[in-house]
């Protein structure tokens, strides 16, 4: 069993739901720094390798080593490393916005979850909002919020599950920032989209997905997104792509 | 103690912001009360029934609470949030339990002396330590039963039925010591009495609660 401790590495990774496979004997590594967009039809498995990645699903089969931890042998230092930013918010609605951002900050043991969530609400833009209930704030609101929360404490792999679908610009630019900040610090980013000119902006690393399995993958950064769009739409031609 | 605390905090936060499950049981009881008063015909009740009135109110009205157990976690995904955070995901089950077992103790802190009144003209007294006692170990049993099975029924399609028939039946040990014991205390039985009904409610709560320790990591699981 290959571990590194600057790499994530997955290995023949599958999962089911029932007697549908949703993700199948997927393989691939992820360097630290990088940020990688998982690009994928419909139903390509793009959710279920997420939540694997998070450890919100247990594999049928394969591992993950977080760098050169994996969970089954002690889960808490690797669920601390990892940020997960969901189709839904995550957030307790009838909670105050600062008082949400509080008791995540409770739950990964920070020192000072007060300052902590000030920090962050700064960073995402809500401060004038902190005393409002997450249930008053708009949708691209709440989304910042729901990032805010991912980030909060810091993680060293940040996951997004189709992070810029409910976003409003404000957000998306908030995102982008968020993004790019954590680029520059080190950290890992894996995000799904169906959006090939800003996965190709943004990320450096590309990983296509189909039927549940990769069907391609390019390191480096792109020059043309339309190339990579191509590429991948032969990969899979019977997707239901956007 | 501290994530636990953490953990209770906010169910308690959430319900003092909406108010509507200790609202929702507070009603039922009293409308529960009232039906049961009808049907009786306004005439007291004798110990015996009086008892088995009290706890088929408390039964009934717990179940409207465990229902809603797990309702926030579910109302935007937070469960997952949970599910993600470095923690011992039994301390999620021992909260809900401590947060269940004080609604349902502040609901009976009003009801009981409203059942009294009604039910027994105030003849009767319940304030008692065996009472407490009793209090203390059956709500326990509700609690610890009633949120296992709330987090096992909270991922099927027909919940809102799947509770209360998972829960009724297994509930009925807890159900029968507690109206035994209550009986003891109303018709001033042997102490030695009180005391097994007490010890069969506390041995329940041990075992559902070393089953719960066991298995409630995989009950959440997807």
């Amino acid at each position: 069993m290959s571990r590194d401790t600057d790499r994530i590495v997955i290995e023949d990774l599958s999962h089911s739901y029932g007697a549908r496979r949703a993700v199948s004997k997927v393989s691939f590594i992820i360097e630290r720094g990088d940020i990688l967009a998982v690009l994928g039809p419909n139903g390509a498995g793009k959710t279920t390798l997420l939540k694997l990645l998070a450890t919100l699903l247990r594999p049928k089969s394969g591992f993950i080593s977080y760098f050169g931890l994996l969970p089954v042998d002690d889960p808490a230092p690797v669920k601390r490393m990892l940020g997960y930013l969901a189709h839904e918010t995550l957030l307790y609605k009838d909670l105050t916005v600062r008082d949400n951002l509080i008791f995540y900050g409770g739950l990964y043991g920070l020192s000072d979850p007060k300052g902590r969530a000030e920090e962050v609400l700064e960073m995402i833009d809500l401060s004038t909002r902190a005393g409002d209930p997450a249930r008053s704030l708009s949708k691209g609101m709440r989304q910042r919020l729901s990032i805010g929360r991912a980030i909060l404490h810091d993680p060293e792999l940040l996951l997004l599950d189709e992070p810029f679908a409910a976003l409003d610009v404000k957000a998306a630019a908030s995102l982008k920032r968020i993004i790019e900040g954590l680029r520059a610090r080190g950290k890992t980013v894996v995000f799904t989209t169906h959006d090939f000119e800003g996965a190709a902006r943004l990320a450096n690393s590309f990983l296509l997905m189909s039927e549940g399995k990769v069907a391609g993958a390019q390191k480096g950064p792109l020059k043309d997104a339309a190339d990579l769009k191509s590429a991948f739409m032969t990969a899979a031609p019977d997707g239901e792509w956007p | 103690m501290k994530l636990l605390a953490l953990l209770i905090k906010k169910d308690l936060k959430l319900e003092l912001q909406t108010k509507e499950s200790l609202s929702a049981m507070l009603i039922f009881s009293l409308l529960t009360m009232v039906s049961l008063g009808l049907a009786l015909g306004g005439e007291p009740a004798n110990g015996a029934v009086l008892s088995g009135l009290l706890w088929i109110t408390f039964l009934f009205t717990s179940l409207l609470g465990l229902n809603r157990t797990f309702f926030y976690e579910k109302e935007e995904g937070c469960l997952e949030g949970l599910l993600l955070a470095p923690i011992d995901i039994t301390h999620l089950y021992l909260s809900k339990v401590v947060s269940n077992f004080i609604f349902l103790s502040l609901m009976e802190a009003v009801v009981i002396p409203v059942f009294l009144l009604f039910f027994s003209g105030g003849s009767v007294n319940l304030f008692t330590g065996g009472f407490f006692l009793t209090l203390i170990l059956a709500n326990l049993g509700l609690s610890i039963i009633g949120v296992l099975l709330a987090a096992i029924s909270m991922n099927t399609r027909a919940k809102d039925l799947m509770l209360p028939l998972l829960f009724i039946p297994v509930i009925v040990p807890v159900l029968l010591a507690a109206i035994k014991a209550t009986n003891i205390v109303v018709l001033g039985g042997e102490t030695a009495e009180l005391f097994a009904s007490l010890r069969l409610l506390l041995f329940y709560d041990i075992i559902f609660a070393l089953v719960a320790f066991l298995t409630f990591e995989y009950v959440l699981e997807e």
